[in-house]
């Protein structure tokens, strides 16, 4: 245990030391806030309304590229084998990998939120329930990373499958664009994607009650126990093991919760439904007593 | 003394070809064993079979009496292993790698002792990007010997050190032996080998071919020796033909040159030669087969 710590300080104060991966983390989720400021700058509380998606970005972009591409490398070069001589398992080895990301991900998160708030956001609604919708994100997103990790070779395969993995989520997944705008197909597509599932969670505790993500939520913890375990089933100390066919476990929570929510008939969203499920006209903000009350958005939002 | 390493009938193979084919040996608390053996010869994949970074095939790997494949992290809680080439994080120092891969350990030696006796304490905070491959190979014996270990495993130790940082990574080797731990360590370096190994083993394709100790296995070697002399007067051409079991005959005026199995024997004859046509030996060299030699006439 003493060892694993360690290694999440040691893994924090390398991070800041390289002026490349503190760059990433931190400049890439702000390009996109800047981006959302400048499309939705006219709604009457800027940002509210996209926390779930800048979040998940940001979620995103550290799971598809920087954590697999941290794992790869390391174990391109060797390190992992160094790591493997030490009387930790693997489990040991990668809780101390995931753990750092995670706490470098909150910051960027925090980063994000300061600076939304910093220009005219409220404070969200459920704060503490908001960090464990992103925390319970993270952890399924971080599996991905995992299982990406697992299955790239070298870096550049890691740019190619995060970027499968990457711009699908953005445009049909529901993360950029809202579920509302895509075409059914897409909409069908979405639930069986984890970015959707992430945006709705975390928007629900910024907008609107906590409770009305249950589904989401249970949906990221599918995802996020599959990918995690097939990770680790499939982890490879170095180049020379082959991928493993584990991967494909971490396929299943997707499929779950893809299943579930055709199943449950939830996977089509209207514009008057996700204006619901974020808050809009949900107690306890529909009336003037909270900030993010019906009829505040303008008409160049989410239509 | 009790046995530290014993491995038995280790097997490995890669395709259709058999990196180790059977393997066993043992290394005794106190001992320094040295595996010697041609590129492919299979020391890399023992070194790796033992200490977890290989799985083989088959065969059994007891580490301090631990089965060390059933209980991998008990095993490697007694081992240290440096190997020929270590990666790091390019931004670690090396102080913060004693601290953080000794964290891992509940015996362990203090990182500024270390890096003392390895000469790093300049280089403490400096990036492991920016270390030259000596320093980068002494802070690998320093991460070996950071659990204090009672199975050191080197593979190619000395490969990049300057004389300086050898005799520091001798005296270490030297002093885990003393405190009664084993040594097993792969080299190229027969002078090395020869000077710190109390036994070797010869491994080809992925057996091993020879065990014992050094003298012992040069003195059991079929190589031959080399003797030369410088006589007073030149030997007239043909005179030595007759001597039995010798070879390689040189003769250039008064130098002559020539290799023999059975050196005593090639003597008795020689002299009475000598006498024959009035020859003194001014100087007489006899250099018998170098473990080098000996280890090629294994193979």
């Amino acid at each position: 245990m003493q060892g694993v710590l360690q290694q999440i300080l040691l893994h924090l104060r390398l991070n800041f030391r390289s002026r490349m991966a503190v760059l990433y983390q931190y400049l890439f989720p702000i390009i996109f806030l800047a981006a959302f400021r400048t499309v939705y700058r006219q709604e009457r509380f800027p940002l509210a309304m996209h926390v779930g998606e800048l979040l998940t970005i940001t979620i995103l972009g550290s799971a598809a590229f920087g954590l697999p591409s941290g794992i790869v490398s390391d174990r391109e070069r060797g390190i992992w084998r160094r790591y493997k001589i030490l009387p930790v398992s693997s489990f040991g080895i990668l809780a101390g990998t995931l753990v750092t990301r995670y706490l470098l991900l909150l910051t960027a998160a925090l980063l994000v939120l300061a600076l939304a708030m910093a220009t005219g956001m409220p404070m969200p609604a459920h704060p503490f329930a908001m960090w464990a919708a992103f925390t319970i994100s993270a952890i399924a997103f971080m599996g991905v990373g995992l299982d990406l990790a697992m299955l790239a070779t070298n870096v550049p395969a890691v740019q190619a499958l995060g970027q499968c993995i990457f711009l699908p989520m953005l445009i049909v997944g529901g993360v950029a664009f809202p579920l509302s705008s895509l075409p059914a197909w897409a909409q069908h597509l979405s639930a069986f994607l984890p970015g959707r599932y992430s945006v709705q969670a975390i928007q629900a505790c910024v907008t609107g009650t906590p409770a009305a993500a249950q589904f989401d939520v249970l949906a990221l913890v599918a995802i996020g126990v599959t990918g995690a375990a097939a990770g680790l089933l499939a982890f490879r100390w170095d180049n020379r093991q082959r991928p493993s066919p584990w991967i494909a476990l971490a396929l299943l929570g997707w499929l779950i919760a893809g299943i579930a929510a055709e199943s449950r008939g939830i996977v089509h969203v209207s514009a008057a439904r996700q204006s619901a499920a974020r808050g809009r006209e949900s107690p306890p903000y529909s009336s003037a007593e909270g900030p993010y009350n019906a009829g505040t958005a303008t008409p160049v939002s989410r239509r | 003394m009790s046995a530290k390493l014993n491995v038995h009938d280790l097997r490995k193979r890669y395709g259709t070809v058999r990196a180790l084919d059977g393997i066993s040996f043992c290394v005794n608390g106190g001992e320094i064993l040295g595996l010697l053996g041609p590129n492919g010869a299979g020391k890399t994949t023992t070194v790796e079979s033992i200490a977890g970074l290989t799985e083989p095939d088959s065969g059994s790997v007891e580490v301090c009496g631990i089965d060390a494949r059933r209980k991998p992290r008990e095993a490697k809680r007694r081992m240290g292993l440096a190997l020929a080439v270590t990666a790091l994080q390019d931004k670690i120092t090396p102080r913060e790698a004693l601290e953080s891969f000794g964290a891992f350990y509940r015996r362990r030696a203090g990182a500024e002792e270390l890096l003392a006796r390895f000469d790093l304490k300049p280089v403490a905070g400096r990036s492991f990007d920016t270390l030259s491959t000596g320093q980068r190979q002494r802070l690998a014996l320093a991460l070996a010997l950071v659990n204090q270990p009672e199975l050191l495993i080197l593979d190619e130790p000395s490969a990049g050190l300057d004389p300086e940082a050898r005799r520091n990574m001798r005296a270490a080797i030297l002093d885990v032996k003393e405190n009664g731990g084993a040594v097993l360590m792969t080299t190229h370096d027969m002078d090395e080998a020869q000077r710190l190994c109390d036994r070797i083993a010869i491994i080809n394709l992925g057996r091993v071919v020879a065990e014992g100790p050094p003298a012992d296995l040069i003195a059991r070697s079929r190589t031959t020796t080399t003797i030369s002399l410088r006589l007073q007067s030149p030997i007239p051409p043909g005179a030595l033909a007759a001597i039995q079991g010798i070879g390689g005959l040189e003769c250039t005026d008064a130098l002559v040159r020539f290799v023999a199995t059975n050196v005593n024997e090639a003597l008795a004859q020689l002299i009475p030669v000598l006498d024959r046509h009035g020859l003194d030996i001014a100087e007489l060299h006899a250099q018998r087969a170098t473990l080098e030699e000996v280890v090629a006439g294994f193979l």
